[in-house]
């Protein structure tokens, strides 16, 4: 017998919760289901992120435009410096490439034999 | 809409009988964000921005040829499939024999807004798979992904037959035609894909997130907490397992914002990927160019990766050896639920052994 079990549905406040949700699951589940694939709610979804997403960049423009002010790197900063050094990893990375290409080619040439010793002696 | 009777409320004097529970399931939940994860041992073998490749240490010498190669999707964080002891997929292909790579994408930041999936399928794993057949030895690997993973090893593999020895497709979408909720959330005129975009660099985690969960709100928002108080009741209630599971589910991780427009546009809208219109620089990316063994595995009751979304490989791609695995379950339960050791995990490794 578990704890839950021992000490019975009437000495646990939770129960209530647990019993309203079991009962009702599968009809609100499918109630919900119904409500978030109709266009309409797509439609309103979309636009509350659209709100939300306005109001965001308003505070990131501010924000940048007061540390632009104060003289403050901003992220965007920060991420272009970033994006420097990304940009040279993949450019040695290219360089690697072609090493390794150049690499293969020269294993894949057929091994010559070496010429007889011609020098004065 | 039915709904039963309100039960009978508990005396007033009992109210507080299940305090300590109530502080438990606190504890519990508060505690998950550090439950250990990904314990196998593993090395860095290779790196690239934020990505790492790691090779998963091995006390004897691996004894099948082919090395397997783990590509993540871009949500989650490498551990997925590296649980915990016992609940690990990787401990399982190690156990078998395998020599296992994973790459781990990293957390995207700001500087990596311009990174899309086309740069992740012909810059970042090529080079991981060259990484892989210099510390393996093998001139081909087995590609396996798991989710969007499974999207970006499929592309992978249609530009890069001569390293893919076999694919793996772990509930992967690839026909986005019937989407189910994800494509209509994510539909052109529903989703401000480019005003979110051009708001931030990178998408925060909790956007994926929040879809994953809307997909079954009272099941995500309700009943993993319903289920959770009924479990602190019973005796041998394997804490840590859950909260492992809780951290899994609830650690979103950025999407580098011009690889989620990649996703949403060129695969989820327009489908490019079924309809033979990929393409990536400059290549084509086309399901008939796959010619090496393809297993793919789909779950039942998947709906991140709707069933839609994931039946066209076996007919699609050019191999005389393709199958189908369908197990019962969920996108996440398969791979790691209590069945997966003695149902999918198995399965996979005999295929794979039967393919080495």
């Amino acid at each position: 017998m578990t704890k839950a079990e021992e000490a019975g549905p009437k000495t646990d406040p939770f129960e209530v919760w647990r019993q309203l949700y079991d009962a009702n699951e599968r009809t609100w589940s499918a109630a919900l289901e119904q409500a978030m694939g109709s266009q309409e709610f797509g439609d309103s979804s979309g636009k509350l992120l659209e709100t939300m997403l306005a109001a965001q960049k308003s505070v990131r423009d501010n924000m940048r435009t007061y540390l632009e002010t104060m003289n403050v790197p901003t992220r965007e900063d920060m991420a272009r410096l970033g994006e420097l050094v990304i940009g040279l990893e993949e450019k040695v990375d290219q360089v690697l490439d072609r090493l390794d290409a150049i690499e293969d080619a020269v294993r894949a040439m057929p091994a010559k034999k070496a010429k007889p010793a011609t020098g004065a002696r | 809409m039915t709904t039963t009777p309100w039960p009978e409320w508990p005396a007033a004097a009992n109210l507080w009988a299940s305090n300590d529970r109530a502080v438990e399931m606190a504890r519990v939940i508060l505690g998950s964000a550090d439950a250990p994860v990904g314990l196998t041992p593993k090395e860095l073998v290779w790196r690239k921005n934020k990505a790492r490749l790691y090779r998963y240490v091995r006390a004897e010498p691996a004894t099948h040829a082919t090395p397997i190669f783990l590509v993540l999707p871009l949500i989650n964080r490498s551990y997925i499939l590296d649980l915990r002891p016992g609940a690990s997929f990787v401990e399982f292909l190690l156990s078998q024999g395998f020599d296992v790579f994973l790459i781990d994408w990293g957390t995207a930041a700001d500087e990596d807004q311009g990174l899309d999936v086309t740069a992740l399928v012909t810059r970042y794993l090529p080079r991981a798979a060259k990484a892989i057949q210099r510390a393996s030895g093998a001139d081909q690997m087995t590609v396996l992904g798991y989710c969007i993973g499974g999207t970006l090893a499929t592309c992978f593999a249609a530009l890069h037959p001569e390293v893919t020895r076999n694919l793996v497709l772990l509930t992967a979408p690839l026909d986005f035609s019937d989407a189910g909720q994800f494509g209509r959330m994510t539909a052109s005129g529903v989703f401000p894909i480019e005003q979110l975009t051009a708001t931030f660099p990178v998408v925060p985690g909790q956007l994926p997130d929040i879809g994953t969960k809307l997909l079954n709100p009272l099941a995500s928002y309700v009943g993993t907490y319903r289920q959770l108080w009924d479990k602190l009741g019973t005796e041998n209630f394997d804490v840590r397992g859950w909260q492992a599971m809780y951290r899994w589910v609830n650690e979103s991780v950025p999407f580098a914002g011009a690889a989620f427009r990649q996703w949403i546009v060129e695969f989820y809208r327009e489908n490019r990927l079924a309809l033979d219109e990929l393409e990536m620089d400059g290549r084509p990316v086309r399901l008939a160019d796959i010619r090496c063994p393809v297993l793919n595995i789909a779950a039942s009751r998947d709906q991140i990766a709707p069933r839609p979304t994931t039946n066209i490989v076996t007919e699609r791609v050019g191999s005389a050896d393709a199958s189908e695995i369908l197990i019962e379950g969920g996108h996440v339960g398969i791979v790691v639920g209590r069945t997966a050791s003695q149902d999918l995990w198995p399965k996979v490794g005999a295929w794979l052994s039967a393919h080495d």
